[in-house]
């Protein structure tokens, strides 16, 4: 099923003296079940797509679709709160707060609090093979690898179909880049996910249902898997 | 959700919550404290502004300042070309009140005191006159009182025997004086009756007229109707009786109600649309409302008389009446002063009759803003002409007020200074609570928390702490308000940089205002509030900034650098200190225009003191202060009785120099012993008379006459204290210097005589003069008592400025001026200088200065620099100040109101650098420390990259600090070089601040060095930010 449509997107950048062309009339569609990789140089685009994707921006020109909706029309925040779920490669945890507290922190955006929370955080960092006792730790007392499952487990507490998730594996080593890679390809294939991952680790697109290569803010499919 | 986590995010990051909480806190109290401490001296001194009057008063210092009735003719002239508009027009001038006077009277009032003008004049009936040989006086009854102040009816007068002939059983109208002599009875004496308007008509009024009556009348006398003695004698109940009424346009300006020596006991001022007006209203002393039985409320016919004439007395005759009569309402009563018992004041109008004629030697008061009387001073006494003076009178306003001006300069300094570093602190907390937490900001948006959750997340968290400090440090402030309005009290002690002791500045009666604020909570709490809010606003700033990053990052566009070549130097610390520094651009220049500027920068500062130190040096290089005995009110300059013991005693401290003194004996003219071509004259001396009666009149008569005064320096003997023009004609071969000096022998004195004198007997240079003074002795040569007398050559002239012919003879002819400058030595030349510790009078030098008495004295002081000791000595021995007085009832004014307020004005600005610097030195210190710290931490990659690469801890340091060496070194020296250049001399102060700065810089970079040393490397390159 058909959750992002993007309709003939570009984006450009302004300043005093020129323009700069990040992305340049692209147009592809993202369903639900599927993981998908944007592979590119850098500077190619990757991370502007992510971001207009994430409703961080609108593009300059086109429209990106939400189950048929233009982002653009949308409270962009209640997109990210309730659409689009985000992956980074620093983490981006709330360094004071506790795993638990992380995980929680969207949920209790959309109103959803107390012990049902806590349970869900439970559930979650179970679903990303941590163990319930880092629930109470702090992000700094985690390695790269759990601080990144916390990283989805906050992603997944948002209950949304859309992961996006730029360069997640861009801060571990092999075995835990194999590992968040196959939570993210089971979220997909078994519940349905819509990712999205920004990737420089070619060792991961086998695994991909669908690899696009940007150069030059194009968008190309490099790979489709039947 | 916000909140929890807000406060989440506080409780989890203590030492930060902590430091800022303490930080805020502090700022917050001591922003306050300065707030509270400028608010509170600024109401102060609005308050002193109100409760202070100051007056420039300009008067006229004639000879005979300060008689407040007189008429002075050389004043009168002098103001036909005074312009007072250039007072009024000054800028400080608040209003210009030049009162006017006028003789008042009012039926039913008497007058007892002292100052009646003509309290012997008496007009009586006498008879039975009988003639005593033995005694050579008649003496009669008082048969009729017409007008004595003195006689009664029935009682025995004897009457001098110039007065007339008298016959037995012969009646009289008799006018004359009326006395207590050495004899219990009455005593009769001729006298003229001066009155300009009856002269002026041809009148003139004789001694005596016989009344006897015809026998067939059955009376013993007649007086005849319209008899000029009825005439004189109506006239002196009028005049004898008056009141001296000033038409004002500001009571309280007039000097007795400014100084409280007059105030009001009952009813009130007038009101501003009286003196607009000019309503009918007067005020009155409790005297005068007592004895005509009116109270505030009543009305009282009052008749004013001018004329044509100067004097107040000769403002009416009889037979022209009054000038203008009108019913007036009594509005107040003042109390009652001896001298000013029969003052009245009245709204000055056109239509109030005035007299045309100066009366006192008031010309005006200016009423003067309280804060610039100082410069108004410097204004205006320069341009006043030759005897106007200017005296200001503010009522201890300059006292009170001037160390509270400073502390005020010196509150907002340092509230400014506080607000400042609380604006840093508050910038540093939004910036680490907020921008540093950028990530949790941009986290939370990605999340979807919404802009609205982000603000309210981070301005919950901080402005808990905000909230809590600032409130907490405002009501701290509240508590300790008190004792900070203690300290300031105390301060304000300390910075009294006028010491107004014995100072002609301070001529006034002090009225006391105290520093009681009462600041209430409310508005420390707004202080807080306002604190809290900027923390909120910097919060705000730092959290809408943390939403621009959100965007993608834009490219960067660099444009290519030029390859270098390839440096040939040795390896080492320093190799890589010098390439950085040749490679680092624009970096390599921060340190040392920083130098360059903290340089500069330090040298204005430490030349901004020498240059207050240079102007204070050269004040007090460049002062005199003089000094002089006065009176009480600090008004009078000679016709003192000053102790010769004390003013030799305080010569002798050896603090003053220029000693003038003068002393007084009323002089009798006996004529010309020598004339000039050598012709003399055979004079006798003044016999005394063997008649007691006579003897005593002749003594009354010498005792009336001018004064010869003996000074050794006329240019500063009371006739000229107040004069730039004493000219002298001296005779060939003398000048000034004769009165300087010592005793030598009787035939030595020589003497100064007026031109008036001098014409009117015939006199000139080089004659030798006869004078007698007022004390008797034994002459063997004539068997017979003489008064004693002076042959004195006449060596010079002069102008004279008083009504009197004085004349000037050196000091040492009516005292032994050895007792005083040394045994043989100038009254001028001398050393000043035995200090008092080692001076010792022998008793009999004691008991001749204790008997002396010399009627004025002035000096000059040695140094400037010892004024506040002299002040000290003078307070220590008891001499009195102006209504200040002490053990020694001899008043002395120094003339340092000049001085102080220059010395006042520089020691202001020392006292703001004192205040303002060292914040400037500690902000320069913290910037040498916080800059080095930045510089070398800004680069932390580039000193993990060299420790990873394998250099050693001391080579990574000396890399750095060998690079930042040569920078400030360089910056350092380049600064210096400017300096030099531009004023030619780096003083050490300044090199010592240098120093200073240098220290600071190098401390910053080795605290940086040395914790980038300790610190993982790993960590270092690992970090992102």
């Amino acid at each position: 099923m058909k959750i992002l449509e993007l309709q003939d997107v570009s984006y450009r950048y302004h300043n005093a003296y020129q323009h700069v062309d990040a992305l340049k009339n692209i147009h592809c569609d993202f369903e639900e079940g599927k993981v998908y990789a944007l592979v590119g140089k850098s500077g190619s685009g990757k991370s502007t797509l992510l971001s207009l994707l994430a409703g961080l921006d609108v593009p300059s020109g086109g429209k990106v679709l939400f189950s048929g909706k233009s982002i653009a029309t949308m409270d962009r925040a209640k997109y990210r709160r309730e659409c689009a779920a985000m992956i980074y490669q620093n983490f981006r945890l709330f360094p004071l707060l506790t795993v638990s507290e992380n995980i929680t922190y969207p949920m209790e955006l959309r109103g959803f609090r107390g012990k049902k929370a806590r349970t869900r955080a439970q559930e979650l960092v179970t679903r990303v093979a941590l163990p319930e006792s880092v629930l109470d730790r702090f992000p700094s007392m985690l390695s790269g690898g759990e601080q990144q499952r916390v990283g989805i487990a906050r992603a997944l507490s948002m209950d949304t179909k859309l992961l996006l998730a730029d360069e997640p594996t861009g801060n571990l080593d092999d075995e835990n880049s194999r590992n968040i890679i196959d939570i993210l390809v089971k979220l997909a294939h078994a519940d349905g996910y819509c990712v999205i991952i920004a990737t420089h680790d070619i060792g991961i697109l086998p695994k991909m249902d669908m690899v696009y290569r940007m150069n030059s803010g194009k968008l190309h499919l490099d790979i489709e898997k039947v | 959700m916000v909140f929890r986590y807000s406060i989440l995010s506080i409780l989890r990051s203590k030492a930060k919550t902590a430091l800022f909480t303490l930080l805020l806190f502090t700022l917050t109290l001591a922003l306050s404290l300065g707030v509270s401490v400028w608010a509170s001296v600024a109401q102060f001194l609005n308050e002193c502004d109100e409760y202070y009057t100051t007056i420039g008063m300009i008067e006229y210092m004639g000879t005979s300042h300060p008689d407040d009735l007189i008429y002075d003719e050389a004043m009168a002239n002098a103001l036909s070309t005074f312009d007072p508009s250039f007072i009024q027009q000054d800028e400080s001038t608040l209003f210009w009140n030049a009162p006017t006077r006028s003789l008042g009277y009012v039926d039913g009032f008497w007058r007892t005191d002292d100052y009646v003008p003509g309290r012997m004049l008496s007009v009586l009936v006498v008879g039975n006159v009988g003639y005593s040989e033995k005694n050579r006086v008649y003496s009669g009854i008082v048969m009729n009182t017409i007008y004595s102040l003195k006689s009664e009816n029935d009682t025995i007068i004897l009457i001098d025997e110039d007065f007339g002939s008298f016959e037995p059983d012969r009646y009289y109208l008799v006018f004359g004086e009326v006395f207590y002599g050495s004899s219990p009875l009455l005593h009769l004496r001729r006298a003229n009756f001066d009155n300009a308007i009856s002269s002026a008509q041809g009148i003139e009024v004789p001694h005596m007229l016989d009344i006897t009556a015809d026998a067939k009348t059955g009376q013993f006398y007649t007086i005849p109707e319209n008899s000029i003695f009825l005439q004189v004698a109506d006239t002196l109940r009028v005049v004898n009786n008056s009141l001296l009424v000033s038409g004002t346009e500001d009571l309280f300006s007039l000097l007795p109600f400014h100084q409280q020596e007059l105030y009001l006991i009952d009813g009130r001022a007038f009101t501003e649309e009286e003196y607009n007006n000019g309503s009918p209203v007067i005020i009155l002393s409790e005297l005068v409302s007592n004895r005509l039985g009116v109270y505030v409320g009543d009305t009282i016919d009052l008749s004013l008389a001018v004329s044509d004439y100067p004097g107040i007395y000769n403002s009416y005759w009889v037979s022209d009446g009054f000038t203008s009569q009108s019913k007036f309402k009594i509005v107040g009563i003042t109390n009652t002063v001896n001298d000013k018992s029969w003052y009245a004041f009245v709204p000055k109008t056109k239509d109030l009759p005035a007299s045309k004629f100066p009366i006192g030697y008031t010309v005006g008061q200016a009423i003067v803003q309280n804060e610039d009387a100082a410069e108004f001073y410097n204004r205006v006494e320069p341009t006043l002409s030759d005897r106007f003076h200017l005296t200001i009178y503010d009522q201890g306003y300059s006292t009170v007020a001037i160390p509270y001006q400073t502390i005020l300069i010196v509150a907002k300094i340092v509230t400014l200074v506080c607000l400042l570093l609380e604006l840093a602190v508050l910038i540093l907390f939004g910036f680490l609570f907020v921008y540093r937490q950028r990530e949790t900001s941009e986290t939370m948006q990605m999340l979807g928390a919404g802009k609205k959750r982000v603000i309210g997340h981070f301005l919950f968290s901080a402005g808990i702490i905000a909230f809590f400090s600032t409130m907490t440090g405002a009501i701290a402030a509240f508590l300790l308000h008190d004792r900070i309005m203690a300290l300031v009290v105390k301060a304000a002690d300390h910075y009294a940089l006028i010491d107004a002791r014995f100072s002609n500045g301070n001529l006034t009666t002090s009225r006391v205002l105290e520093f009681s604020p009462a600041l209430k909570l409310p508005l420390f709490l707004s202080i807080g509030g306002v604190v809290f809010l900027l923390a909120l606003s910097a919060c705000l700033v730092f959290v809408l900034r943390t939403f621009l990053r959100i965007k993608p990052t834009r490219p960067k566009t660099k444009s290519p650098k030029k390859i270098g070549k390839t440096s040939r130097l040795n390896g080492g610390s320093l190799k890589y200190a010098i390439l950085s520094i040749i490679r680092g651009g624009a970096r390599s220049f921060i340190v040392p225009l920083l130098a360059v500027a903290i340089v500069i920068f330090f040298g204005q500062l430490s030349s901004t003191v020498l240059r207050y130190q240079e102007q204070l040096d050269t004040i007090y290089n460049n002062s005199t202060i003089q000094g002089y005995f006065t009176d009480i009110n600090g008004k009078k300059t000679g016709n003192q009785v000053l102790s010769a013991y004390d003013i030799t005693n305080l010569y002798n401290t050896g603090q003053v120099n220029s000693l003038s003194i003068s002393i007084d004996e009323p002089y009798y003219f006996l004529g010309i012993k020598r004339w000039a071509n050598g012709r003399e004259q055979n004079l006798t001396p003044l016999f005394v008379p063997d008649n007691h009666f006579v003897y005593e009149s002749l003594q009354e008569t010498i005792q009336r006459g001018a004064d010869l005064t003996a000074t050794n320096n006329i240019n500063t003997a009371p006739e000229f204290f107040y004069s730039n023009q004493v000219n002298i004609n001296f005779m060939d071969g003398y000048d000034e210097s004769v009165l300087e000096v010592p005793y030598q022998n009787e035939n030595s004195f020589t003497c100064i005589l007026p031109t008036s004198l001098m014409k009117k007997h015939e006199i000139n240079l080089g004659d030798t003069v006869r004078f007698a003074i007022n004390d008797v002795f034994f002459d063997p040569t004539y068997d017979e008592r003489v008064f004693v007398h002076y042959d004195l050559l006449v060596i010079g002239s002069y102008e004279k400025q008083g009504a009197e012919d004085t004349i000037y003879v050196p000091l040492s002819l009516f005292t032994d001026t050895g007792l005083i400058w040394g045994k043989g030595q100038s009254a001028a030349n001398s050393p000043t200088g035995i200090k008092t510790a080692d001076f010792t009078l022998s008793q009999e030098e004691k008991d001749q200065l204790q008997a002396t008495t010399f009627q004025s004295a002035n000096f000059n002081l040695t140094d400037a620099r010892m004024l506040s000791d002299f002040k000290n000595y003078l307070t220590d021995y008891g001499f009195s100040q102006v209504h200040k007085v002490g053990s020694v009832r001899q008043f002395i004014v120094l003339k340092d109101a000049e001085f102080n307020a220059a010395v006042a004005s520089v020691k202001q600005q020392i006292l703001y650098i004192n205040t303002l610097y060292p914040f400037l030195y500690f902000l320069v210190g913290t910037i040498a420390l916080v800059v080095s710290y930045l510089i070398v931490v800004s680069r932390k990659k580039e000193f993990a990259t060299m420790r990873g690469l394998g250099s050693t801890r001391a080579n990574s340091f000396f890399s750095f600090f060998f690079e930042q060496g040569i920078l400030i070194f360089f910056g350092t020296a380049f600064g210096l070089m400017i300096w030099y250049i531009l004023f030619d001399a780096v003083t050490i102060p300044h090199r010592i601040l240098i120093a200073g700065f240098l220290i600071c810089y190098f401390i910053g970079c080795t605290i940086s060095i040395r914790i980038m040393n300790n610190a993982n490397v790993l960590t270092i390159l690992g970090d992102r930010d």
